[in-house]
């Protein structure tokens, strides 16, 4: 930035006091000059000399009187002002952007106040426009769960008559039915039902992303019963694929804390992605073992499918919103996104943590870990900060 | 026999409700608009109503606060069928005056256990 010295500037006010310092200087010492004539000339030296040294040394004296005092002038001046900026400075940390310095110094330093008022003024545009957007979003947000809300509604009410009925029909309350309509009501009562599923999981997330996780109500409760229910509930499912489910579990294992219908819906989607990747006379495998995790003591949920497994570079990714492995799955399965980013969103908010696994057999495996719940201290709010985006698997 | 009012815009929810609870052997009358089944309400009381929240003109809401302002109402057992999830419709409609609440998707099952709970703590379910 180029400063431009200004004309009636600190600089040009001092050469304009040293001047007048001189002027004034020469004329009081020409004065004394001759007012000590007539004394000088009668001592030993030439009368030239004594008359030069006389006036140079008035001069002089009157010089550094007067610069003393304009520079004295000056320097009160510019402290002061500077004072006023440096205020001004304050207020403006303090969050008064609405602070100007106003000054009439006629110096630079009506020139600093002028730019820290227009940076001032700069800056409480900047903030408004800020503030604007960040409300906008706030709005759009809003406007989001609202359309996810609406919607969800719109889809429960025929979801109701679909599923009413068909539940009707498959129970025989409607008249008996051949074994091929049984077998077609079924598959329409699975499916409504996963829709169902689906339609909960998008609520779920856009509540989630908005309020989560004060809302979440803890209380300890026992993985291995959630998980042998979550199976029992799963057979219906994994019978029509004429897939092995088989559950391995201890007999007793540590308290987990945590919303427990959270963490139901994340080892169920878990469950559903497992079935649904694995084909038709496959096996999937729904583990829990106590396990530490970043000298952690915790529940470890695996679940381990037969299907198609994923490849490396995707295991992350596939806890992303709405992220596929690949476009061709996306076709042959249907959508997956979500439920995993739920699930990653559950487990996340539970202080746990989820990755998965892909090796070179087929199939893939699928972790959820928990933190165990403590008497004296709510796990879900121990010691250790959540963990990295990227970091999903165990130290 | 128990007599049950169902009220519901969706003429195929209403459909299911009736089927399901004829099938159980409930005397039913259906309602798609809620001015209607006011009406019929304060003229003949039923034993149990099937509320649904979300309806054109007169909705759920002001459905039941109308019907509990009203003595001839006051009585009449409601179970709110909404698809409004969380707790705020809820609380709202039981704070009405409501006495159950009931979301959707349920399934036929679910509902019938639902609307005979409510009878036995009435006073004994007549149905059958």
């Amino acid at each position: 930035m180029r400063v431009r010295a200004r004309r009636d500037g600190l600089q040009a006010r001092m050469a304009s006091a040293i001047a007048v310092a001189v002027v004034v200087g020469l004329v009081v010492g020409a004065a004394t000059a001759l007012v000590l004539r007539p004394i000088l000339v009668k001592g030993s030296l030439g009368s030239g000399t004594l008359i030069l040294i006389a006036v140079v040394a008035t001069a002089l004296t009157a010089c550094a009187l007067i610069s003393r005092k304009a520079a004295s002038r000056l320097a009160g001046g510019l402290v002061r002002n500077l004072d006023l900026i440096q205020i001004g400075v304050r207020r403006v940390r303090a969050g008064h952007l609405d602070e100007r310095v106003r000054l009439d110094s006629g110096d630079e330093t009506e020139d600093l106040a002028e730019a820290f008022n227009l940076m001032t003024e700069d800056l409480q545009e900047s903030i408004d426009r800020l503030r604007e957007a960040n409300r906008e979003l706030h709005v759009l947000e809003q406007v989001k769960v609202d359309l996810v809300a609406n919607v969800s509604h719109e889809l429960r009410t025929p979801l109701t008559a679909l599923k009413g009925f068909l539940e009707l029909l498959d129970e025989g309350e409607l008249g008996p039915l051949g074994l091929e309509a049984q077998r077609a009501i079924s598959v329409c009562r699975r499916n409504a039902d996963r829709l169902t599923m689906r339609v909960d999981d998008l609520v779920a997330l856009s509540q989630m992303e908005q309020s989560w996780p004060d809302q979440l109500e803890t209380e300890p409760f026992d993985l291995l019963q959630l998980v042998s229910m979550v199976a029992e509930v799963y057979e219906m499912r994994t019978r029509a694929k004429d897939i092995r489910l088989s559950v391995e579990a201890p007999d007793e294992i540590s308290l987990v804390a945590g919303n427990e219908e959270q963490i139901e819906r994340a080892v169920i989607n878990l469950l559903d992605n497992a079935v649904k990747f694995t084909p038709n006379g496959g096996e999937v495998v729904l583990a829990v073992e106590e396990c530490d995790h970043d000298h952690r003591e915790g529940v470890l949920i695996r679940v381990v499918d037969s299907g198609i497994g994923i490849p490396g570079n995707e295991l992350v990714r596939v806890f992303d919103r709405f992220h596929q492995v690949d476009p061709s799955i996306r076709r042959r399965f249907g959508g997956m996104g979500l439920g995993l980013s739920l699930v990653n969103h559950i487990v996340e908010s539970h202080r746990g943590v989820v990755w998965a696994e892909s090796g070179d057999e087929p199939g893939s495996t699928f972790f959820l870990w928990l933190p165990s719940w403590s008497p004296d201290g709510d796990a879900a709010s121990g010691e250790e900060g959540v963990e990295d985006e990227g970091q999903r698997r165990p130290a | 026999m128990n007599r049950i009012y169902i009220v519901d815009d969706e003429p195929d929810m209403v459909e299911l409700l009736a089927t399901v609870l004829k099938g159980e052997g409930f005397e039913v009358e259906t309602y798609t608009d809620g001015r209607a089944a006011l009406a019929r309400v304060l003229e003949e009381p039923p034993e149990l109503l099937l509320l649904d929240l979300m309806m054109p003109d007169l909705d759920g809401f002001e459905l039941l606060k109308l019907l509990r302002l009203d003595a001839r109402g006051r009585d009449v057992v409601v179970l709110v069928v909404s698809a409004r999830t969380g707790h705020r419709a809820q609380l709202e409609t039981l704070q009405l005056g409501a006495n159950a609440y009931i979301y959707k998707p349920f399934s036929p099952r679910e509902l019938v256990a639902q609307v005979r709970q409510l009878l036995v703590e009435r006073g004994g379910p007549k149905g059958e």
